[in-house]
């Protein structure tokens, strides 16, 4: 009986060409970006209801003044844990999965340019979340000082500081070796004749995104090993006492703080700008001036960091430079949210999910940007600093912002992702709940707010009671629907009424020409695309 | 891809490559550009006393020029298959040869298998003498047909 050779050329590249490996190796071993992107998927879901446990304890201490559930020092471990888990575990793992499922098929590829980095960039993950999360349970606690770990106060932290630094390398690490392969696999797996002006918008939207992690890891990483540093080897990078400057902590987090920002929204629009113009059904309105509005917003969003720091004290000139820097930002979002508005206008529009939710997101998007607006102007922000404005502000650009969209995402792409149409009854029910209560839980924030409540204090002003009592009840009416959505999941991937190819009838680019579900190799023959080819 | 030529009456060549949208001087121009960028950050930040974001950075760009290095070169690799008059010579390189194999063309077997499964995307092989070799590295279900459609016409 003869043998095939299989060493060298002979043998199958990266990924497996025989389907998926039996078992749990399957997923520890696989190299498919289908199945990455599942992983992916599924942990920031399950990181999302670690996180909201965590902002669910919060909100329950808040549900009145004084000291109720847990002691202070706890509480600032939830709201530090809190941002940790749901920036670095939910939204950024999330749109790194939909990354991996849609941007080969959305490019005709058949693989990322690096599987093999691709399954460590996921596995390092869990790792990192394990090492993070078990400072919960040592001696000295978990993290305390807020996501941004301020010196000096992050500095008075016990012994597991060394363990909340050591988890945010090995996050780093995965999300420069993630943003490399999204960067080396687009420039370089494109279907013959696929342009750049070809791509479709969520596949630019996460090049942009990756350039911008590729440029901004380096800084956070080097920030939190100067802090480690100050912590354990006695060196004076950020302490007075020594030398050093507090601030330039401040400085540095931020310059990477605020293209993170960008990190966890500019994807966001991709998807939006693939949903609107589907169930729209018009392509979608200014697809050139949409690319350069978010190149604008990633080279806007590294000349902005200090408005984070107004009141540490700067000089006028850098005030006003980084007030009007900051409120120029509102012109290419604007761009997008006319295109978005005009892309529906006059356009055969229904409302299935995932429409809902991407019209939740562009209008409470924008409540959330108005608010920003509002925070660039200095003298304003003085006053909004470290009170609960803040807080109604960035959770209006992430909740009904970027986590509407990856709700949005799953509804729109599901059916290609599994083969079978999720509960359209269920979905709107999710979609109308999930809107009333993260109204009810965020808008009160504004008022008190612009009242004076400082944010990150477990205990507060009697004058504040009634509205925080209202903020908690949307929190547990919110977190509790989102039960909903993992059934729903569940449904659709048990069964359903079947999907076609195209799934939805206003869809237009490569992914929606295979078959649902994909097949797990797809585009191993690249397609190939002439100037009227409709990609995006 | 699958690109054919014919070079006599009686002997073809086929190329076997995967599909590649950016050239390596490209590429370069990607790598160093962001090297600029990532390491002007580090030093303008390092001018400012905070100098340990410059391994950081450094180390980014390394990684940077070597995946770009490993992409372009794995995405080059073509797999050549000439069958001559008495000969199938089968070849793998990028710009040049590293491997190659030749075996007597009429005792040379094409041997293909696709089961049902669409996951599956078959093994496609020639083998003369007990020794086999695998083709079609870089293609899917389909093309993979397709190469073995071609082959059938010139070996049995």
């Amino acid at each position: 009986m003869s043998q095939v050779d299989t060493s060298h050329d002979a043998h199958h590249g990266d990924h497996d060409h025989h389907g998926p490996a039996p078992g749990l190796m399957r997923w520890i071993t696989t190299t498919n970006h289908k199945d990455i992107g599942t992983l992916y998927l599924w942990f920031s879901l399950i990181m999302f209801f670690i996180g909201g446990g965590m902002a669910l304890i919060i909100r329950a201490e808040l549900w009145a003044p004084g000291i109720q559930i847990v002691d202070p020092m706890f509480f600032n471990s939830m709201t530090t844990m809190h941002a940790l888990v749901m920036i670095f575990g939910v939204v950024m793992p999330a749109f790194v999965g939909l990354a991996n499922w849609m941007i080969p098929m959305m490019l005709g590829a058949p693989d990322m340019a690096l599987p093999r980095l691709n399954n460590w960039s996921f596995w390092i993950m869990p790792f990192a979340f394990t090492i993070l999360l078990s400072t919960l349970f040592m001696d000295s606690g978990g993290p305390a000082g807020g996501w941004t770990m301020y010196p000096p106060l992050v500095l008075q932290m016990g012994d597991s500081f060394a363990f909340v630094v050591f988890a945010i390398h090995f996050m780093g690490i995965s999300s420069v070796m993630g943003s490399i392969n999204i960067v080396a696999t687009i420039f370089n797996m494109r279907a013959p004749g696929m342009t750049l002006m070809q791509m479709p918008m969520f596949v630019w939207t996460w090049l942009i995104t990756a350039f911008l992690l590729i440029a901004t890891i380096p800084v956070f990483a080097g920030a939190v090993t100067m802090l480690l540093t100050d912590r354990f080897f006695e060196t004076s990078f950020f302490s007075a006492a020594g030398g050093g400057d507090p601030v330039m902590y401040q400085h540095i987090f931020w310059f990477f703080g605020h293209p993170e920002v960008y990190i966890l929204i500019l994807p966001a629009f991709g998807i939006i700008s693939h949903i609107i113009p589907t169930f729209s059904r018009k392509p979608l309105f200014g697809y050139d001036s949409m690319v350069y509005a978010t190149a604008s917003i990633a080279f806007l969003s590294f000349i902005v960091w200090a408005h984070h720091m107004f009141t540490t004290g700067m000089p006028l000139a850098a005030e006003l430079f980084f007030m009007f820097s900051t409120m120029m930002i509102s012109v290419p979002t604007g761009v997008k949210v006319f295109n978005w508005v005009s892309t529906m206008w006059r356009g055969s529009m229904t409302f299935e999910t995932p429409m809902l939710f991407a019209i939740g997101f562009v209008v409470m998007f924008t409540i959330g940007g108005l608010s920003g607006l509002m925070l660039a102007i200095t003298p304003a922000d003085i006053q909004y600093h470290d009170t609960y404005f803040v807080v109604a502000h960035f959770h209006y650009v992430l909740v009904p912002g970027a986590i509407y969209s990856l709700m949005a995402a799953c509804y729109f792409w599901i059916p290609k992702w599994t083969g079978n149409m999720y509960d359209e009854k269920l979905g709107k029910m999710h979609f109308w709940i999930s809107t009333i209560f993260v109204n009810v839980l965020f808008f009160p924030m504004h008022f008190v707010g612009l009242a004076g409540m400082p944010r990150r204090i477990p205990d507060y002003s009697l004058q504040f009671a009634d509205w925080n009592m209202i903020a908690t009840i949307g929190a547990f009416g919110f977190g509790f629907s989102q039960l909903m959505f993992v059934y729903i999941i569940f449904k659709c991937i048990k069964g359903g009424e079947k999907a076609t190819g195209e799934v939805w009838e206003g869809a237009r680019g490569l992914e929606w020409t295979v078959a649902s579900p994909a097949p797990y190799h797809t585009f191993e023959e690249s397609p190939t695309i002439t100037p009227n080819t409709v990609t995006r | 891809m699958i690109s054919e030529q014919s070079l006599s009456p009686n002997a073809v060549r086929f190329v076997v490559q995967g599909n590649q949208s950016m050239s390596w001087r490209a590429n370069l121009w990607l790598a160093g550009s962001l090297g600029v960028v990532i390491m002007g950050i580090a030093l303008a930040m390092a001018s400012q006393g905070l100098w340990l974001i410059i391994p950081f950075a450094g180390a980014e760009v390394l990684l940077v020029l070597y995946c770009l290095y490993l992409t372009v070169k794995r995405l080059a690799r073509k797999e050549v298959i000439t069958v001559a008059d008495d000969a199938v010579k089968l070849e793998w390189g990028e710009t040049q040869p590293d491997r190659q194999v030749a075996l007597p063309r009429h005792w040379s077997r094409l041997k293909y298998d696709c089961p049902e499964s669409e996951f599956e995307v078959g093994d496609l092989s020639v083998g003369a003498h007990g020794r086999r070799y695998a083709l079609g590295k870089a293609l899917g279900r389909d093309e993979k047909r397709i190469l073995y459609n071609k082959l059938k016409v010139w070996l049995p």
